[in-house]
């Protein structure tokens, strides 16, 4: 009786403090990562392995507005939820297969969490034969008392801003017309390579 | 697997693939690089991300990078994919040691200028260690024997540590992406190279081309598929370089 009600309270309220920590956040993508493997998104593969339980870690909505910046504004509701959708589908295509994959015999250290207001990096390390150690630090954010993660930074190189860079140049010097088109023949290619 | 995951980066890294000197980040992923904190309020979900602000030199920066993209797909990568069908892997590999091997100076004085003299002392070791029993650089056994790990600074990041700011994105014919600082840089980096004083300029020249070539062609044929990867997993080449060079850089002037 008291679990449950410690549960439902929880879920109700998770910024009383009964949310998952940023670290927790990460090793819960990881581990869930590295139990799916080669076998993410297949039909076969545990109830675990699909996009929408890996979605539940991200801050894709979050995400899509800080590409977009000051466009975000601009493009309008229908627009900004089909972004949303192809930012997603982006992320499905090209993201988690190869993540999971990688992440399927990879050994980790985990480091600190440095945490700062709602936002929070927590590091975890590689550690490879050939390359050495390698650093992967995971950017969370806070949101109605929910971390959620929205970049991933390989030996400090931000992922996320680096997708910035290219969506902000494609609307200020193209569209979002033109935007939208690379963003489908990405998602078209990773498909090919997948199926090739 | 490691060359599948940091894949993205590294194609990225490569676009650079003409311009090989101390400013290539060919081993950008070692030892744990430091990562960025969470004081630049720019850097936050919940924050306004700034307006794309282009380089003052955009409109030559992009004829110059269809430059070296048309450069490497009509010449080096086919020069490229024939010199890996000839020489093994293994034999690259230690192309691409030897060439690391002799820019021994510019790392070894930019990390004295930088005030790292354990990065200058491992430089110096490495050198004599390399040269003599890694048979003249071929072999890492610096690293692999004694442990010894490069101290990779060039005079752009010792300008940087120093306060100089990057200046305006800059892309070089050949060269790649730079920074006004990074071409400033490279230029003194070229005036620390011992051969300067000893050969007339022509001279210079004709053997700096030369290795530049050698080791363009090499450090290509190194990485064939993971730079054609680039061009269909990014939305944008041009500012996805742009972008990765300006992070890498200030990532090593922090570090």
């Amino acid at each position: 009786m008291v679990k449950t009600l410690l549960l439902v309270t929880g879920l109700l309220f998770p910024q009383l403090g009964w949310a998952d920590s940023p670290a927790e956040v990460t090793k819960r993508l990881i581990s869930t990562m590295q139990s799916c493997g080669q076998d993410f998104g297949l039909p076969s593969a545990p109830s675990q392995c699909t996009n929408e339980e890996i979605e539940k870690n991200l801050a894709i909505a979050q995400l899509s507005r800080w590409l977009m910046g000051p466009h975000w504004d601009t493009l309008g509701q229908e627009k900004q939820a089909d972004f949303i959708n192809l930012l997603t589908r982006l992320l499905r295509e090209l993201a988690y297969p190869r993540a999971s994959e990688f992440l399927a015999d990879t050994q980790f250290e985990y480091g600190d969490t440095q945490q700062q207001g709602n936002e929070a990096l927590t590091e975890v390390s590689v550690i490879n034969p050939d390359e050495g150690r390698v650093t992967i630090g995971f950017r969370l954010n806070q949101s109605e008392g929910v971390w959620k993660i929205w970049d991933v930074r390989l030996d400090g190189v931000s992922m996320a801003s680096n997708l910035r860079k290219q969506v902000q140049s494609l609307m200020s010097k193209q569209s979002y017309e033109e935007l939208v088109e690379r963003m489908q023949q990405t998602i078209a290619n990773a498909k090919t390579d997948e199926a090739g | 697997m490691q060359k599948q995951r940091l894949g993205y980066i590294m194609v990225l890294c490569l676009v650079s693939v003409l311009g090989l000197g101390p400013h290539t980040p060919i081993a950008f992923a070692q030892n744990g690089a430091m990562q960025p904190g969470l004081d630049d309020p720019l850097d936050m979900l919940d924050s306004p991300a700034p307006a794309y602000e282009p380089s003052v030199f955009e409109p030559f920066n992009e004829k110059m990078f269809s430059f070296n993209i048309w450069m490497d797909e009509h010449i080096l990568r086919p020069v490229a994919r024939s010199y890996a069908g000839a020489v093994p892997e293994p034999a690259r590999l230690g192309v691409r040691r030897f060439f690391h091997n002799i820019g021994v100076v510019p790392r070894f004085a930019n990390s004295l200028f930088q005030l790292k003299l354990d990065g200058a002392a491992r430089e110096a070791g490495r050198f004599m260690i390399n040269t003599t029993i890694g048979g003249l650089g071929f072999f890492d056994v610096a690293k692999n024997k004694f442990g010894l790990e490069t101290s990779e600074e060039d005079f752009g990041q010792t300008l940087g540590k120093y306060g100089v700011g990057s200046g305006p994105y800059l892309v070089l014919p050949f060269i790649g992406p730079s920074t006004v600082r990074d071409a400033i840089g490279r230029v003194a980096d070229g005036a620390m190279d011992p051969k300067t004083y000893f050969l007339s300029t022509v001279e210079v020249t004709a053997t700096d081309a030369g290795t530049m070539v050698t080791n363009a062609v090499n450090e290509r044929s190194l990485n064939l598929e993971l730079f054609e990867s680039v061009d269909r997993y990014s939305l944008d080449m041009y500012s996805a370089v742009q972008d990765f060079y300006m992070q890498n850089r200030e990532r090593q002037i922090a570090e």
